[in-house]
């Protein structure tokens, strides 16, 4: 659903804590996410996850 | 002696990294080009590479470890002793910080309520945390870079079909609803609607839109690969569609490099119909690429603005400049932390004749490591400006030492460089600017340093008290970049 004019911004900050500082600076409503690869991430793993599931 | 030590299967973000290098520095008394600590994806492996600093070992290292190399004759043991020292200490704050959510699906559970996500990981994971989160119905502003064009087509078309904004890959700004998002400034909110492929080009219209009375209803960044054909501009038609349609929007203004050919297409026929008025500024275009068009060509940002502000019945009156200043004959040198502004600087240049050379040009080239020729502007902000190191306008101190470089040299009679003020930006860019001036006046009384300020009355961090501060450093303060070399031409012209 496009964000409506009238709405106030909620945001998920996954990365740099600037943002989530610059977003807390205008008071809006930010929760930051101390975002970390899942399981010991393996890339070439996650992308051919990622084929297998487009091709479903 | 060079060494490349690793420590596998450990995840810290680039910026923890970037932390812990200059502390390694500091401890160590190395110089930047003597280490690097990255998670070891290829492309961090290729900088190292480039730098001269990766061998064998590190070569072998894969993507979730975290490689240090670095040139010292301490034992591995004491390198990997004082690096887990480090990141112990890191970690500490971040428990204390951090309570509990580290993966995309227990954050969208959390806070389904949230609209919005700001993604700043590594590109390389980005795509599959991104696909969640437009899956879960959250507009995107996505800084990441290092993401395929292939994807940034999937992200973008599954956006639009969800009817979400995908702003990026690498975009950094934007204002929805009268925040900022990312790199953005305080501006007033009005009925100018904004379509931007480019970071300080639209902090600049915004900036000057906003200082003259205008408002914006809202300003989105598209990234700026979005105007390529293989992209296909899906991110910015989407966006002029929201703009059309938006009854708190009665303009439109358009502000990037020129699009491709069959997306520069698509916009024309886009807006051919609309009853709003269509403002444009792609740096370097040619007009006579809108003369069937119901597009208003602007060549600068600054006249994108005015004209804008025309539109919503605002009148600026341009003003002569009547700065009095000596300046010998001599170059100029434009050392910038704003992407666009240098690119904007460079083209107004070269339009007037000038011999000019650029990181940013194509034709006259100037690299990291070479030194400036004749003109020179220099985006210190680019990729290759910016290896291991913050965007300049978190971190200025590699902006502020080519500075000194270029006060060395005694051919130079001009320096433009540029404030970037608002959200996210370093607080004191002004302040170490002034800095540099007052040392650079040390040494030559006989330069003449042009600022433009790109930041509006409202922000937080003062504008006109940053104003004063360069003022009084000895620098002349402008409000549009496109004023500053406007002046800086002017000046030299006159010596010619």
């Amino acid at each position: 659903m496009a964000i409506k004019n009238n709405e106030d911004l909620k945001v998920l900050n996954f990365g740099l804590k600037i943002f989530e500082d610059a977003l807390k600076k205008q008071n809006v409503e930010v929760f930051h996410i101390n975002w970390k690869p899942s399981a010991r991430a393996n890339l070439r793993l996650l992308e051919i996850i990622d084929k297998l599931e487009e091709m479903e | 002696m060079l060494k490349n030590l690793i420590i596998a299967n450990s995840y810290y973000d680039s910026a923890s990294l970037m932390l812990l290098t200059n502390k390694i520095k500091e401890k160590l008394n190395l110089s930047t080009e003597d280490v690097a600590i990255m998670m070891a994806t290829d492309m961090n492996k290729r900088i190292i590479e480039e730098s001269n600093l990766l061998n064998d070992d590190g070569r072998e290292a894969k993507a979730s470890d975290i490689l240090i190399a670095l040139n010292t004759d301490l034992s591995d043991n004491e390198v990997l002793l004082i690096v887990n020292d480090l990141l112990n200490k890191k970690d500490k704050t971040k428990k204390v910080y951090n309570k509990e959510i580290s993966f995309t699906d227990d954050a969208i559970s959390q806070y389904d309520d949230t609209n919005f996500a700001v993604i700043s990981i590594p590109g390389a994971y980005a795509k599959r945390e991104v696909k969640k989160l437009l899956n879960a119905g959250k507009n995107i502003l996505l800084f990441s870079d290092n993401i395929s064009i292939e994807d940034e087509i999937k992200l973008k078309e599954l956006a639009v079909s969800k009817n979400l904004l995908m702003m990026g890959p690498d975009c950094g700004t934007s204002i929805i609803n009268g925040i900022g998002l990312g790199f953005a400034n305080k501006v007033n909110r009005g009925n100018i609607g904004i379509v931007a492929a480019s970071g300080t080009g639209l902090q600049e219209l915004t900036c000057i839109i906003s200082n003259n009375g205008g408002g914006i209803s809202q300003a989105y960044g598209t990234g700026g690969r979005d105007i390529k054909n293989a992209v296909g501009g899906i991110m910015s038609l989407y966006c002029l569609d929201r703009l059309i349609e938006d009854d708190d929007t009665d303009i439109i203004a358009i502000v990037s490099k020129p699009p491709e050919k069959q997306v520069l297409n698509k916009i024309i026929e886009k807006v051919r119909d609309i009853k709003k008025p269509v403002l444009a500024c792609f740096l370097g275009a040619e007009s006579s690429d809108f003369d069937n068009s119901n597009i208003i060509f602007c060549e600068t940002i600054e006249e994108l603005a005015l004209k804008t502000l025309e539109f919503s019945g605002k009148i600026v009156e341009e003003k002569d400049f009547d700065v009095k200043v000596d300046v010998k004959k001599g170059y100029i040198r434009g050392i910038y932390c704003g992407g666009t502004l240098a690119y904007e600087t460079l083209l107004m240049l070269e339009k007037n004749n000038f011999e000019v050379y650029s990181n940013l040009s194509k034709l006259n080239k100037v690299g990291r490591k070479d030194k400036s020729i004749k003109n020179t502007i220099i985006d210190m902000g680019d990729d290759e400006f910016t290896i291991g190191s913050p965007h300049p306008m978190i971190d200025p101190s590699k902006r502020s030492l080519r500075i000194m470089e270029e006060v060395m040299d005694s051919d130079v009679s001009i320096i433009l460089a540029d404030v970037c003020l608002g959200y996210a930006s370093n607080d004191n860019l002004a302040d170490i600017l002034a800095e540099d001036i007052k040392q650079a006046m040390k040494i030559r009384q006989d330069l003449v340093f042009i600022v433009n300020i790109c930041g509006s009355k409202l922000d937080y961090q003062g504008y006109d008290n940053k104003k004063k501060i360069l003022e009084d450093s000895g620098a002349i303060v402008v409000d549009t970049n496109a004023k500053a070399v406007k002046l800086a031409m002017k000046l030299l012209k006159e010596k010619r």
